[in-house]
């Protein structure tokens, strides 16, 4: 997957470049709006990170242009101003997505996948990792055969990270796409969700799968 | 361009205005009342001489009638009659002259025409410039002819007096002028004095000295009310000037702890080679203590932009009851780890609000409600309908209270009951602050009870829009 970074911010745009290299992304960078400009309408991406504040050329303004010039590659925008007018602003222009800063990396890498995994259809299959299977229709979870006890909202968090296996989820996604509550809220409660939901899908089993990345959020892979 | 010489003028001082309105309205009443008193005396004077000249000339034509044949007692008669006072001339019918007084100085041409019926006056000036009042008049003699009756009368003397009269009013009306536009002015003057005082010490206030205030009570009923109005607004100024003082010097200290540690981790760790496990942890502490700080961070620009008065809330209609049933699943793990039961009770009331902002809001208030609940407690969310003004939203919980000296003070920013509790079990001390402030973008209230060893209840106010 291609991904063109617009950012003047020399060590953000560097973490940045990292950080999506090591996640398997061909990554591109452009310091200005309009080499940001030029690239994206002549090169195609799967997905531009685009920052707001740019010299020469402005995100808002180079959003509008790849929009009129047809260009429908999902944009993430990225910014300091953090005003609701600003984010509408960003979505009425055509942006699929908006982070403010600062922003944990994670967080970002969750966007980006989520927003190249859209219009892919929704799993109606049975998901799974190791020796741990979910039926996404009935609702019912099972490890090495034995059927698991959860309540609804401890199915949603485990189909969360089994069908994003191997991809660090922070506390806010997990929050947003478990429960819907998208503020900075005290993350302890997703902590404890977690840990709760250890105790049934791990504890009893030999192969952990959720681990905590500390400072980060959590992932659920085999090791 | 009157227009503009008005504007002009009404943005011009008052002092100004007032005086020129004063000085021209005082001119003005003067000139029309000596006008008036000025032409009542001439018609009064007008209307006496000829009432004289009529009766003089009734009295004429009566010796005339009676002693027209005998011309010598004819011209004893008028002489005795007239005595000096005016001059008489009689001419008959082909226009010569039978008799006239000796003080008769008037051509006998400049009479105007004579009418039997009606008697012709008229004023005249002589080209040496004394002035008459003229009649004449026709009357029949005794052998049937008639007889022009002249009469000339000198009012020079009463011109006179009324030129005096004329030119004393002229001087008086000009002196009055600058009297009453001295006078004017000096009363403007001293009457803007107060606005005069306030400017001064308006200028005196500076950030340093916002608590100076201006002594009102000596002054006039209208410019008192400025005077308290400022007052008030300087009393406003001063606290919000102190309260973001104060938050700047409780900002800075709340972050000193988390950057502290940041910047302790790490000098030790480079201080000398470490082995990489340690490096890692360093890292990982140091990216918890930066989450700490950038929710701190996101958490203060959310109450700046809610302090904004400009800042408007998306209100939308959504039905209550599953929003806190939301909030209670997003909370039971934690409540089932504490032992605490999480219960919500309610009908189908539907609120216009801004959904994300209420969520936020109750989600902060369980936060600390479960937080302060000890196992086997209850925490309870309820939605009534109070009367037809507000919806309430409570939460109530068993835990161990607040203590009533912290009420007041509990919704300020990085207030902490416990302030030896660590931060992080505590968050970043603004959930109540912000809780606040959404109530307050609502135009709604907030409001807390609590008794130590049984509980606290907050109760949140929502106005019906």
């Amino acid at each position: 997957m291609r991904i063109l970074i617009v950012e003047d911010e020399t060590k953000t745009a560097n973490f940045l470049r990292k950080g999506l290299t090591e996640h398997s992304f061909v990554v591109e960078l452009a310091t200005d709006g309009q080499e940001g400009l030029f690239l994206a309408t002549n090169n195609e991406y799967d997905l531009i990170i685009l920052d707001v504040m740019l010299p020469k050329l402005d995100g808002w303004s180079v959003l509008k242009k790849l929009r009129e010039a047809s260009k429908q590659t999902p944009v993430l925008f990225l910014t300091a101003r953090d005003a609701v007018e600003d984010r509408v602003k960003g979505l009425q222009l055509g942006a699929d997505d908006y982070l403010v800063k600062p922003f944990a990396f994670s967080e970002l890498l969750a966007r980006v996948q989520t927003l190249l995994r859209r219009g892919q259809p929704r799993p109606t299959e049975t998901l799974r990792i190791a020796d741990l299977e979910i039926d996404p229709v009935r609702h019912r979870a099972i490890r090495s055969g034995q059927r698991l006890d959860l309540t609804a909202k401890e199915f949603s968090l485990l189909s969360l990270f089994v069908s994003r296996q191997s991809e660090l989820l922070s506390r806010t996604l997990i929050a947003e796409q478990v429960w819907d509550m998208n503020f900075d809220s005290d993350t302890n409660v997703v902590d404890v969700a977690v840990r709760r939901l250890r105790q049934k899908v791990d504890d009893p089993f030999e192969k952990k799968l959720i681990h905590t990345v500390r400072g980060v959020g959590y992932v659920m892979e085999e090791r | 361009m009157l227009n503009n010489i008005f504007r002009k003028l009404r943005s011009s001082s008052i002092t100004l205005q007032l005086t020129l309105f004063y000085s021209i309205s005082a001119f003005v009443i003067l000139l029309l009342i000596s006008l008036f008193l000025y032409s009542i005396l001439l018609t009064a004077l007008q209307i006496e001489d000829e009432q004289l000249l009529r009766n003089e000339m009734v009295t004429i034509k009566n010796i005339i009638q009676q002693k027209s044949d005998n011309l010598n007692e004819l011209k004893k008669d008028i002489n005795e009659v007239s005595q000096h006072r005016y001059a008489v001339r009689i001419l008959d019918k082909n226009d010569n002259e039978i008799f006239s007084t000796n003080n008769m100085l008037v051509a006998a041409n400049l009479f105007g025409p004579a009418a039997k019926q009606k008697i012709n006056i008229h004023p005249h000036t002589q080209p040496n410039q004394k002035d008459f009042l003229l009649a004449c008049g026709l009357i029949e003699s005794n052998n049937k002819t008639l007889w022009e009756i002249q009469i000339a009368l000198d009012v020079q003397h009463e011109r006179n007096v009324i030129i005096k009269y004329r030119n004393n009013l002229i001087l008086m009306l000009v002196l009055g002028i600058i009297c009453f536009s001295l006078i004017g002015a000096i009363v403007a003057r001293r009457g803007t004095q107060p606005l005069h005082d306030i400017t001064k010490t308006a200028e005196n206030i500076t950030v340093s000295k916002l608590n100076a205030r201006i002594n009102s009570s000596e002054w006039p009923k209208e410019i008192r009310g400025l005077a308290n109005a400022f007052n008030n607004m300087l009393e406003r100024m001063e606290n919000s000037f102190n309260r973001l003082s104060q938050f700047s010097a409780d900002l800075a200290h709340e972050l000193r702890t988390p950057i502290n540690n940041i910047m302790g981790e790490a000098e030790i760790a480079l201080s000398k080679p470490r082995p990489l496990e340690e490096y890692r942890y360093v890292l990982e502490s140091n990216l918890e203590e930066l989450n700490h700080l950038s929710s701190m961070i996101e958490s203060l620009l959310f109450l700046a932009r809610s302090e904004n008065p400009q800042t408007e809330i998306h209100r939308t209609p959504f039905l209550i009851k599953p929003i806190l049933i939301g909030i209670c699943e997003f909370h039971e793990a934690v409540a089932a780890e504490q032992g605490v039961n999480l219960a919500c009770e309610g009908g189908d009331e539907l609120l216009q609000a801004d959904l994300i902002l209420f969520r936020r809001a109750v989600n902060n208030l369980v936060s600390n409600a479960l937080k302060n609940t000890p196992m086997g407690g209850t925490v309870t969310l309820k939605v009534e309908k109070q009367n037809h003004q507000y919806i309430t939203v409570t939460i109530h919980d068993t835990g161990i209270g607040i203590p009533a000296e912290h009420l007041p003070n509990i919704f300020d920013r990085f207030y902490r009951v416990d302030a030896a509790r660590s931060k992080h079990s505590g968050g970043t001390g603004l959930g109540l602050a912000i809780v606040r402030s959404i109530m307050e973008l609502h135009g709604g209230k907030i409001a807390i009870t609590s008794q130590i060893g049984e509980g606290t209840t907050v109760v949140l106010s929502f106005p019906v829009v």
